[in-house]
């Protein structure tokens, strides 16, 4: 079962709709089970992997928030973490967020080769965010840009992953294999 | 366990009701989505942009000309924005929009029926954003399948206003979007690769009314006109509101 953490501070559904359906959706037609919670409410875990899910654009209530991811430091399920969810682990590791406005389809100027995040080269994403992180040494490396952002990253150690673009709407084949990964775990 | 759709349907908690505006077309998409946020959220006024070109890359256009019936049946004040359609002038024209709906009604956020259109949903979010607005998109990444079958489960009643894809021709102009023209358009999809609600302009939708709604339209004339064997619209020289 993957957990699928909703992080949007605009309380109900609407967001929700928008930010973590489209991600259950995809799960959901791979006959992967899933759970959606609120990020406040994760309580124990017990799940095979665990995707945490972006906010809208004008939506930063997670940012004050960091804390209510200590969890994060306990468990060892595979992580993927999509645009505020990436944002949510490198801050934990000490990476500064900073401005970075990018709205729609771009081309990434480096791609990865990797079983999970892996894309082809000249592949276009889709980005909404308008903030990125600042690059830092420490449990993170870089795998993809784009000309203004780090668009990727996996962790040294962990099995976990970042996005700054949005999978489920380019690229759904990630959390595919994202999905497949956990299970085969 | 996989978690029904309704889960989507009925808030864990309480939310926080904002003043949104609705990006108005007159179709299904924008109508869902209006319900969907006026679950949550205060609807306060409808927007629409009024495009001179037929053929605008970011605002569907048949119909537009009782879009002012359709504001009267739903009970809500209309914004109109007219633009002549090109395609950063479009942007311009849309932020305005927004600007007047901030200014008159306090509007913090607006719906959009967008569903798969990375150009427009992005190009929405971008002007929003500018204009420090919340964007609400609730259809985002639907299954079209799904979502005309919502439209039915929600009683939106439409019909189809305009066609422009082989092998759709005239005998779909005002056929009612039911269970049947569903099966229907499910096969097209499987034998045609039509996007069955329309995605990539196959269709587009008139709603004559819905559970919010105070009115009902009626079209006392009108007329189909088709411009090639699979191309055409419904042009109505005459509607009616009245009571649902």
């Amino acid at each position: 079962m993957i957990l699928v953490l909703d992080l949007c501070s605009t309380e109900g559904n609407l967001h929700r709709r928008e930010f973590v359906k489209p991600v259950t959706d995809i799960l959901a037609r791979e006959d992967v089970e899933f759970e959606v919670k609120r990020y406040e409410e994760v309580g124990e875990i017990e799940a095979d992997g665990i995707i945490i899910c972006g906010v809208a654009l004008m939506d930063n209530g997670f940012v004050d928030d960091v804390s209510k991811f200590d969890w994060l430091d306990e468990v060892d399920v595979p992580v993927l973490g999509i645009c505020a969810g990436m944002q949510v682990m490198l801050q934990r590791d000490g990476w500064e967020r900073i401005k970075s406005l990018e709205v729609g389809k771009l081309s990434l100027t480096e791609v990865p080769k990797d079983p999970v995040v892996g894309l082809p080269p000249d592949t276009e994403v889709y980005c909404l965010h308008s903030w990125g992180m600042q690059e830092k040494v420490g449990e993170w490396d870089v795998l993809g840009r784009s000309v203004d952002a780090v668009q990727m990253v996996k962790h040294k150690d962990k099995p976990r992953w970042g996005v700054l673009f949005h999978p489920e709407v380019l690229n759904k084949d990630i959390i595919d294999r994202f999905g497949k990964f956990c299970r085969l775990k | 366990m996989v978690l029904p759709l309704t889960m989507f349907l009925h808030p864990p908690t309480t939310p926080l009701s904002v003043k949104l505006g609705l990006l108005f077309s007159g179709g299904k998409d924008s109508t869902l989505a209006g319900i969907l946020a006026g679950l949550e959220h205060d609807l306060v006024c409808l927007m629409a942009m009024v495009s001179g070109n037929p053929d605008s890359y970011m605002f569907h256009t048949p119909a537009m000309d009782i879009i002012g019936a359709q504001a009267e049946a739903l009970g809500l004040p209309l914004i109109e924005q007219g633009t002549i359609g090109e395609k950063e002038n479009e942007l311009i024209d849309l932020s305005q929009l927004m600007k007047r709906a901030k200014e008159e009604y306090g509007i913090e956020g607006v719906v959009t029926g967008a569903v798969a259109s990375t150009y427009q949903a992005s190009r929405v979010q971008r002007v929003a954003f500018e204009n420090d607005l919340f964007a609400f998109n609730p259809l985002w990444q639907m299954d079209q399948l799904e979502l005309l079958q919502m439209v039915i489960d929600e009683e939106i009643e439409v019909i189809i206003s305009g066609v422009a894809a082989y092998p759709l021709d005239e005998t779909w102009l005002g056929r009612t979007i039911d269970a049947k023209a569903i099966s229907d358009l499910e096969g097209l999809q499987k034998q045609w690769q039509i996007n069955p609600a329309g995605e990539g302009g196959e269709i587009e939708t008139l709603v004559l009314t819905s559970p919010i709604h105070t009115g009902r339209l009626e079209l006392k004339r009108f007329k189909k006109f088709m411009d090639t064997e699979n191309s055409g619209r419904i042009l109505i020289d005459e509607v009616e509101v009245v009571p649902r």
